[in-house]
């Protein structure tokens, strides 16, 4: 086993290094990363970025969010977590995750943590997770990637993968919400999260043969280019998103409104007021105004000052509140 | 000459999985063994390969549909030479 120390904090060129190697075919032996990230809300290749994120307080506080290309679940992922990869040439089309858990779970039982496993591929220490897992088979090549919380901010966990409160009929597969736990609430010794790494590594490589490989500078040059032009790029993170069809109603003091809305590729395909509220102008005009209009707190909000209709007591904020709860609401 | 490309079995335990993504449109040459579709099962997204070459002439599910083992899944018309 090969092993590359990608000496970077940043999601998308971490992922970006999976991919050069999936892509690129170079290294013919399995390969492992271990790695961390800035504060990272990271969703599942074909996950909804709608249901799983709350978009608006993501970008108030600065979050980066990242689509990986690995199945599964959103994850919160900060300094305080790691995340490691293989990227194994594939040899059938079937992928066991038991084949790349079983040396993780061998290096934690090494520092004396009875880790077990779950039918969902997630790492468990006294039935709270400690660790997610999802693959990809990505050009002949199979990624497993898994995370594992140290000493990840939980709180902000909790805060940033609070799903917005919308009724939601749609094909994007859900994160399974559980429990879950840091290793540092367990671990017997005093660890930082430099020292955990350090001495993971030194375990592995104990049970493990493995060879380290630094990527030459034309490799992180090319690394570069796939992290701007795949994962940096808005069709990447808004575009593989299924199509949503969401339906939110409430009660303002102008009257009923309820908003339904088709979602695709990130733009509002169509969308519907109704209710008992009284407006000036066309309720039509305001709804072709906003077909094809990015389905993002900004560009709605520019849409909707700019029409020339206005419901009779119900203001743009009202309608933003709708359709974009933040977790304060 | 049709052939018509089913689902195949995935894992020893795995026997359905959602169709996330067409890789090859209608209309579309694809080589034998290039990726047609995409398909996630529990927390794996697998590309599935093309036992055929020729022009993808039918979708038979649309994305976002469940599959399961052996499901008509896309028609392949055998180039001619």
């Amino acid at each position: 086993m090969i092993y590359i120390e990608t000496q970077s904090t940043s999601p998308t060129f971490n992922l970006a290094v999976e991919e050069y190697l999936c892509q690129t075919q170079t290294l013919t032996e399995p390969v492992f990363l271990f790695w961390q990230t800035e504060p990272t809300v990271m969703l599942g290749r074909y996950q909804n970025i709608y249901q799983e994120v709350d978009l608006p307080l993501l970008q108030k506080d600065q979050i980066q969010l990242v689509r990986r290309t690995t199945g599964g679940g959103c994850i919160y992922t900060d300094l305080g977590g790691f995340q490691f990869s293989f990227i194994i040439p594939k040899n059938s089309q079937e992928i066991d995750f038991s084949d790349y858990l079983k040396p993780i779970i061998n290096v934690l039982n090494s520092f004396h943590l009875a880790v077990t496993c779950d039918t969902r591929n997630d790492l468990l220490l006294h039935n709270k997770k400690i660790s997610g897992n999802a693959q990809a088979s990505r050009h002949g090549y199979t990624l497993h990637h898994g995370s594992l919380l140290f000493q990840t901010d939980l709180d902000s966990m909790t805060r940033y993968l609070k799903a917005p409160k919308y009724t939601m009929a749609q094909a994007g597969i859900q994160s399974v919400k559980s429990r879950v736990a840091n290793l540092t609430d367990y671990l017997t010794e005093s660890y930082s999260a430099k020292e955990f790494k350090e001495l993971f590594l030194h375990y592995l490589m104990a049970s493990h043969p493995i060879q380290s490989y630094t990527l030459k500078p034309e490799e992180v040059t090319h690394i570069q280019l796939i992290q701007h032009q795949l994962f940096e790029n808005p069709d990447w993170l808004i575009g593989k998103n299924p199509p949503v069809s969401l339906t939110q109603s409430t009660k303002l003091k102008g009257g009923h409104l309820t908003i339904a809305a088709d979602i695709k590729a990130g733009l509002i395909q169509h969308i519907q007021f109704t209710g008992d509220f009284f407006t000036t102008g066309h309720i039509e005009q305001l709804e072709e105004s906003l077909e094809n209009c990015p389905f993002t707190y900004e560009a709605v909000k520019s849409k909707l000052l700019t029409s020339d209709t206005a419901i009779y007591q119900i203001t743009t904020e009202d309608i933003l509140q709708l359709l974009f709860p933040t977790s304060s609401t | 000459m049709l052939y018509d490309v089913t689902f195949p079995k995935l894992t020893a335990k795995t026997e359905k999985g959602m169709l996330v993504s067409w890789l090859k449109n209608v209309g579309d040459f694809i080589e034998k063994d290039e990726v047609l579709y995409e398909v996630e099962t529990d927390k794996a997204v697998h590309e599935i390969e093309c036992p055929y070459s020729g022009i993808v002439t039918k979708h038979y599910q649309p994305e976002g549909t469940v599959l399961y083992l052996n499901d008509l899944v896309a028609q392949i018309e055998e180039a001619s030479l």
